[in-house]
């Protein structure tokens, strides 16, 4: 129940199932799973959110003042995570990792960032060891701080999960369009395919906007 | 030799149960893929994952999802199915009460809602729909696995493997379990004071009979009571407690484990208390796969593969000598001189505060305590020791022109009524704990239930500590429903500390998959005889 809270009564909403076939199949096993691995639910929604003036850390320890991420690039890429979330999470950053070089060839000017939800637990140098797992390298910042800032930066971006349980937390993507305190919000475990799409209809709808 | 043992006792259990092992693959080798994604040659197993991404290795293993009991779990709104080896190859029991914990979590996303109300049939798998299963994603009835189960490509021997370590996973109940009671054990050693002794062990046993009084009034109304308990009624066991108590030195405390082990198995180990580290109980727990849960001490072990077995308050010592450091650079101080006891928590401190220190770029000159004759100059003194002497402090100070003398918070029990005003000034003490000045509604609670059984507040830290581990294993282990495995009941606690209230001890209690501190922050604290508690935070709560 708690993803309709998210829907905006008056901005456009769109409910998708996307159901994707791989353009090269090596047999016919190969084809029907990555059909059903690509099968992915999610719901996108504009969305309006102030950021707090907080400044969390990242990775490396350097501080990162929170308006970075409408400051430190033309667009960013937010999602949420914490390093020993047992399901989702790994999914989240695979897939973020694989969707970079297609955002390379789109865009030159946008970043990512990852968000711990367990601050306390997930410190820099855990948040390193997590990345990389992953091989993101510089290209994709990972944030922790002091536990008040990282929840007021969830609260703000309406990323706070149910009974103060970080294993109730639901995967949600943010990409920064160029309305004042705009996100493009996409609630649901997305692949790097559809990350990209959306990335992609984000820049379309901006230049159809002038 | 004890693997051998173990397998053979399992296959012969699983025999006696008319399982007959379907498998001709290595169970161990199974184990490894299962729980760290490595093959039977060595190399990290490879999958295509959610949106086509393909992975290797360690994210790819079974239990990151599944768990090691693999009974799955719930999280961000995703509901991953057991895979026990009752759930797979026995026939399915369906039962409302398995989906009950799941049918009542907070967050549901409508895709969660669907799929645990979606309650079916299916046929237990062979080998070959094990394979379709892990391969392709087809379940034996021919229907799409989720998204979110990876494809594996899995060679025909490291299948069977799996599927031999599957035909094993928590496929018979675990140690300590009778038909109408849990065996629970408190670990106490001889030389623990009898005060702290009778606090601990008096407010288990305490617990014990109430709880057992009270569930007794629910077994025999079962099918009546008010408030729904009576649907757990019928998978609840009255508790049985047992005091292990420990003699001598801790090389010899895991033989004595053993014996005591053996005589009655414990199927978990609550609370208590020695004189010293927890670090023989630590890893024999771990060597055992025997949960302990919340014991009182100063010195954890380093918990196992997977988290091990010990779920702890919080790093205790080693804590406090990772505030220390944040602490001194936060406050402009390059160097550092620390005098180290003889006691193993001193020592393990002193390394901790080292290796915490290098990585700030803190100088650190590390002195035996008899060895403190011409102490360097330094900014901060530290002295890890069990008796403080106010004279040498300020004799030490001298030496070494330190701004600041540090000690742990348990010297703040053995302070002298009076110090040098200058000392007093200077001293600073780690301090892993809650502040009495903040407010915690679950203290009074605890302190309700302690008036209500009579039990005085001789050491209610103690009694406080006993009381919450012992509520912590009530709150998950009537979660097990008859799934009386201890993997699960480890699997249970991570998520119910996370939701229940903090009687404020600690700061904060969470824990997480695989997570066993379940406190990771402290201040560090001056002396004012002023307010409650006798000490004020100098600065902000530190998560080091």
């Amino acid at each position: 129940m708690n993803r309709f809270k998210h829907l905006g009564p008056i901005r456009a909403t769109l409910v998708a199932l996307l159901l994707a076939t791989s353009a090269v199949a090596e047999d016919e096993h190969a084809a029907h799973r990555a059909q059903a691995l690509a099968k992915q639910n999610f719901l996108v929604s504009e969305r309006s959110y102030a950021l707090p003036p907080v400044t969390l850390v990242d990775q490396t320890g350097a501080p990162v003042p929170i308006e970075q991420l409408r400051t430190g690039a033309e667009r960013t890429i937010v999602s949420f995570i914490f390093t020993s979330c047992a399901g989702i999470c790994p999914m989240i950053t695979a897939n973020v990792a694989r969707a970079l070089p297609e955002l390379d060839r789109i865009d030159e000017d946008y970043q990512v960032v990852l968000i711990t939800v367990d601050p306390e637990f997930d410190t820099p140098e855990r948040l390193a060891e997590y990345a990389g797992r992953f091989g993101t390298g510089d290209d994709v910042r990972f944030l922790t701080g002091r536990s008040e800032d990282v929840f007021r930066v969830l609260r703000d971006l309406d990323a706070l999960y149910e009974g103060d349980n970080k294993m109730n937390h639901q995967p949600v993507t943010l990409i920064s369009n160029t309305a004042p305190s705009g996100w493009h919000r996409i609630d649901g475990l997305i692949g790097a395919d559809t990350l990209v799409q959306q990335y992609r209809a984000v820049i379309e709808r901006e230049r159809r906007a002038g | 030799m004890m693997a051998h043992l173990h397998r053979g006792l399992l296959l012969i259990g699983l025999l006696l149960a008319g399982i007959a092992p379907l498998s001709a693959g290595d169970v161990e080798a199974g184990r490894l893929l299962y729980q760290f994604g490595q093959t039977a040659a060595g190399e990290p197993v490879r999958a295509d994952a959610f949106g086509g991404t393909e992975l290797a290795g360690e994210s790819m293993a079974c239990v990151r999802c599944h768990r090691r009991s693999g009974f799955g779990s719930y999280e961000g709104g995703y509901y991953i199915p057991p895979i026990t080896q009752p759930y797979l190859f026995g026939g399915r029991q369906l039962s409302r009460d398995d989906r009950f914990r799941a049918l009542f979590m907070q967050a549901q996303t409508a895709e969660f809602r669907h799929q645990v109300r979606r309650i079916r049939d299916r046929e237990p798998y062979t080998a070959e729909t094990l394979h379709r299963a892990v391969a392709e994603g087809i379940d034996p009835d021919g229907r799409v696995l989720d998204p979110l189960m990876p494809r594996y490509r899995i060679s025909e021997t490291d299948l069977a493997n799996l599927q031999a370590y599957l035909e094993t996973l928590s496929a018979g109940i675990s140690p300590g379990i009778t038909e109408t009671h849990v065996e629970l054990a408190v670990v106490v050693h001889s030389d623990v004071p009898a005060a702290e002794r009778e606090a601990l062990v008096g407010t288990l046993e305490s617990f014990v009979e109430w709880y057992n009084e009270r569930t007794r009034g629910d077994m025999r109304l079962a099918g009546h009571s008010v408030y729904g308990s009576s649907l757990y009624t019928r998978y609840a066991r009255l508790y049985r407690l047992h005091v292990w108590e420990l003699d001598g030195a801790p090389e010899t405390w895991a033989g004595q484990l053993d014996r005591l082990n053996a005589e009655r198995p414990a199927f978990a180990l609550v609370s208590g208390k020695v004189d010293g580290p927890w670090i023989e109980i630590g890893r024999w727990a771990d060597r055992n796969a025997v949960p302990s849960v919340f014991p009182i001490t100063d010195l954890p072990h380093e918990p196992g593969p997977l988290g091990g077995y010990t779920v702890y308050f919080s790093q205790g010592r080693l804590l406090e000598a990772e505030l220390m450091p944040v602490w001194l650079v936060r406050e402009g101080v390059a160097s550092v001189v620390q005098l180290v006891g003889p006691r193993a928590v001193d020592q393990h401190a002193a390394e901790r505060l080292k290796l915490r220190a290098a990585r700030s770029g803190l100088q650190v000159e590390t002195r035996a305590m008899d060895q403190v004759d011409a102490l360097p100059e330094a900014g901060a003194l530290v002295v890890w020791n069990d008796v403080v002497d106010a004279d040498q402090l300020a004799a030490w100070r001298r030496q070494t022109g330190a701004g600041a003398v540090l000690l742990p918070a348990e010297a703040l029990a053995s302070l002298p009524e009076t110090l040098e005003p200058k000392l007093a000034e200077a001293l600073r003490f780690s301090y892993p704990y809650a502040l009495v000045t903040d407010y915690y509604p679950e203290r009074h609670r605890a302190r309700a239930w302690m008036n209500t059984r009579g039990l005085d507040y001789a050491a209610e830290d103690v009694q406080i500590r006993a009381w919450y581990a012992m509520s912590m294993f009530r709150d998950s282990f009537i979660h097990l429903l008859d799934h009386f495995h201890r993997d699960f009941l480890l699997e249970v606690l991570e998520h119910q500390i996370q939701g229940s209230p903090n009687p404020g001890l600690y700061p904060d209690l969470q824990l997480a998959p695989e997570q066993r501190f379940a406190s990771r922050s402290g201040y560090i604290v001056r002396l004012n005889p002023a307010l409650a508690g006798g000490v004020e935070p100098v600065g902000e709560r530190i998560v080091p």
